[in-house]
């Protein structure tokens, strides 16, 4: 196939660069030409390493824009950002209670681009924290998670939560006094975990209270066990999305059942458009055994080839990714407070602002209701999903359908007032003592008496458009997901001095913790 | 017929060698697994702390503080409460999430030995009296205490014991 190309008429005219393409070096590292044919195409997804984890063709509608808007291209490129600017800091860190803080201020003014880097490691975690969520939320509402793709759904479940790790452990290493009150107050709620909560605690510090062990501990979580699972697992995630099929799509794009044809608009029910005469597709034969495929019953996807259709779309969002990350670590400087200081905390101490909707959560309840039991709640819920929601209708479509858009509107819209309504009333009513003194009526029973009136409050309303379990599961994912974004609004935006609630405008200097 | 006899002849016997080895291959896995994972939790458990020993702090003659007041020591990390029962030595971490409780003079009080003076938690919201107890907020426990000795006419207070209650009582409180 080489020579093939190399005897190409217009090749005559030799340009310098062709010389080089065509050395036996050149041909050693790339085995086939230029992809500007089909069977080129197909051959740079098989012969290249970085490129072989796509497939040689995608769906059509994979590659459009609002349907996964890039977002998890987007986060495995954060995390790729993050290692390299994070190798690049640790040559400028030492991870120790005298070192660590006095580094941070070097290299903020004594290593050149130091601020940059810094900037550029901080919100891209940051970014990287939303853009996992976001991605999380994209594939929820597309029912993406559906089958054969739950257990990768539970993977990103999982993956969310180590990024999570990955930040909060992160926040530490600074030693200044945001970080010093946010790990404290998450440490405390570790040690309420129950029965072993004490010992979980005194085993992730190394100590009673935060200092040198805590510090080296964090430090070697962060930058070598927790990235090492979390690269680890997104090899998983990656090789589940090829093995489940590709992107999720709706039924209409994806290979109709040949043997019961849908007639659809795009005139897809003509035979040859199914099994057309002349496939664009080729398989190689490997080997013959007897079970059935995902691909029994079903003709050709409605598909374009990767090169260029999708690496013209990745390469987007990584420039559109990289120049965004970098203009706003030239416009904001990440934050550095003063030294850690054990013996003053910060008025208020608040926790970064994806933690924010637990601190809030924590205002409330029982520490370890609030820092255990609902976090737990949460998440087996989120990685229960797909096996509770066994619909297969509407995979690939946003919100379902125009019911499923009412659902979510309604859900969104009765979160929205009563978590208001739940901090203002919690703020402004003396509601305990009528409950007495008892702690577990207080911190627990009431809660969940409340949550779950809320629950089924909002169930009661869905009832109306007499949803089945997918509508269910939205009106819910919904619910969680506004709430998740009230109470951090709430938190960051209008908690100032003591934790009280008060208008933005009358927060205190540092009453925001980006 | 016969094969059937074989095999019941080796359940009989009680063990193949075939589920013997099997046996032996997965104790070995489980107990070589048990073992990494125990070890490497065990040589993460700490040993010394660096931060443990806890002085005894001499605070002074008790008529030095009137009665309502409310005296911080930074070199013991401990409030000195003069209530109406006698001393009270306080730590200064919140029994809700340890942070670190000021001592706020000039807000509303929350007891009736004087006008004005709380302790105001800057995590959750936490608030306490004079005597350490949760007024409001999330802490499930008042201020931990430690214990007052008197040496003559002098206040001791050892830092080393923290003592945990769970309500307000005359007795926790050192007379003079």
């Amino acid at each position: 196939m080489a020579t093939e190309n190399t005897q190409n008429p217009s090749a005559a005219k030799l340009a310098f660069l062709d010389k080089i393409r065509q050395s036996s070096v050149w041909r050693s590292i790339f085995r086939q030409g230029y992809p500007d044919n089909d069977e080129n195409r197909s051959l740079v997804m098989f012969n290249s390493f970085f490129l072989h984890i796509h497939p040689v063709k995608v769906k059509n509608h994979t590659i459009k824009l609002t349907y996964t808007w890039g977002l998890g291209v987007i986060a495995a490129f954060l995390f790729f950002i993050l290692v390299v600017t994070g190798g690049i800091l640790m040559f400028f860190y030492i991870p120790s209670v005298d070192k660590a803080y006095l580094d941070m201020q070097l290299l903020e003014t004594s290593v050149t681009f130091g601020m940059l880097l810094r900037n550029l490691h901080r919100w891209g975690a940051h970014l990287m924290v939303l853009v996992v969520f976001l991605h999380m939320c994209r594939v929820f509402f597309t029912g993406g998670y559906k089958k054969p793709r739950e257990f990768n759904w539970a993977l990103g479940v999982i993956l969310w939560v180590v990024t999570l790790l990955l930040s909060f452990t992160g926040y530490l290493l600074p030693y200044d006094q945001l970080a010093y009150w946010a790990i404290t107050i998450a440490s405390n709620i570790a040690g309420f975990v129950p029965l072993i909560g004490e010992q979980f605690k005194f085993f992730l510090l190394g100590a009673n209270s935060i200092g040198q062990e805590a510090l080296q501990r964090f430090y070697a979580l962060h930058i070598f066990l927790l990235p090492f699972v979390i690269t680890a697992l997104i090899g998983v995630h990656f090789w589940r999305i090829r093995k489940d099929g590709g992107l999720s799509a709706p039924a209409s794009e994806v290979g109709v059942p040949s043997a019961d044809v849908v007639p659809s608009e795009a005139g897809a029910a003509t035979a040859e458009a199914i099994l057309p005469a002349q496939p664009e597709k080729t398989y190689g034969l490997m080997a013959l055994m007897k079970r059935t495929s995902p691909m029994v019953g079903k003709a050709p996807d409605n598909t374009v080839f990767s090169w260029p259709h999708l690496m013209v779309m990745e390469l987007l969002a990584v420039l559109g990714t990289t120049l965004f990350l970098l203009i706003l670590s030239f416009i904001v400087n990440a934050p550095l407070r003063d030294m850690a200081n054990p013996n003053v905390t910060e008025d208020p101490a608040k926790a970064p602002w994806f933690f924010s909707s637990l601190q809030e959560v924590l205002l409330h309840m029982n520490p370890t209701m609030a820092g255990f039991v609902v976090p737990l709640v949460v998440i087996v819920a989120l990685m229960a999903i797909p096996y509770l929601d066994r619909e297969q209708k509407n995979v690939g479509i946003w919100f379902d359908s125009p019911k499923g858009k009412s659902i979510c509107l309604f859900s969104a819209v009765y979160t929205t007032i009563a978590e208001i309504g739940l901090v203002l009333f919690d703020a402004l009513v003396q509601w305990q003592p009528f409950f007495g003194e008892s702690e577990l009526v207080r911190g627990w029973l009431v809660p969940i008496a409340t949550i779950g009136v809320l629950m089924v409050i909002l169930y009661l309303g869905l009832r109306r458009w007499s949803p089945n379990r997918r509508e269910v599961a939205l009106g819910f994912f919904t619910a969680f997901v506004i709430t998740y974004i009230v109470l951090t609004i709430i938190t960051q935006f209008f908690r100032g001095s003591g934790m009280q609630l008060m208008p933005v405008w009358q927060l205190p200097p540092g009453g925001l913790t980006f | 017929m016969a094969t059937q006899n074989s095999n019941s002849s080796k359940e009989e016997k009680g063990i193949t060698r075939r589920n013997f080895l099997r046996a032996g291959i997965w104790t070995t896995l489980a107990v070589l697994a048990v073992e990494t994972v125990g070890a490497t939790i065990a040589s993460m458990w700490p040993k010394a702390q660096s931060s443990a020993a806890g002085a005894k702090v001499r605070v002074g003659k008790a008529t030095g503080f009137p009665i309502g007041s409310v005296t911080f020591f930074p070199e013991g990390k401990f409030f000195l409460a003069h209530v109406d029962s006698g001393f009270l030595a306080m730590s200064h971490v919140c029994t809700h999430l340890g942070c670190i409780v000021p001592w706020v003079a000039d807000e509303k009080s929350e007891d009736k030995l004087a006008e004005k003076g709380r302790f105001n938690c800057p995590c959750h919201g936490g608030i306490y009296d004079r005597y350490g107890l949760v007024k409001a907020g999330p802490p499930l426990r008042p201020l931990d205490l430690y214990p007052i000795t008197l040496n003559g006419d002098q206040l001791v207070v050892d830092t080393g014991i923290l003592i945990r209650r769970q309500v307000y009582e005359e007795s926790q409180a050192v007379k003079v």
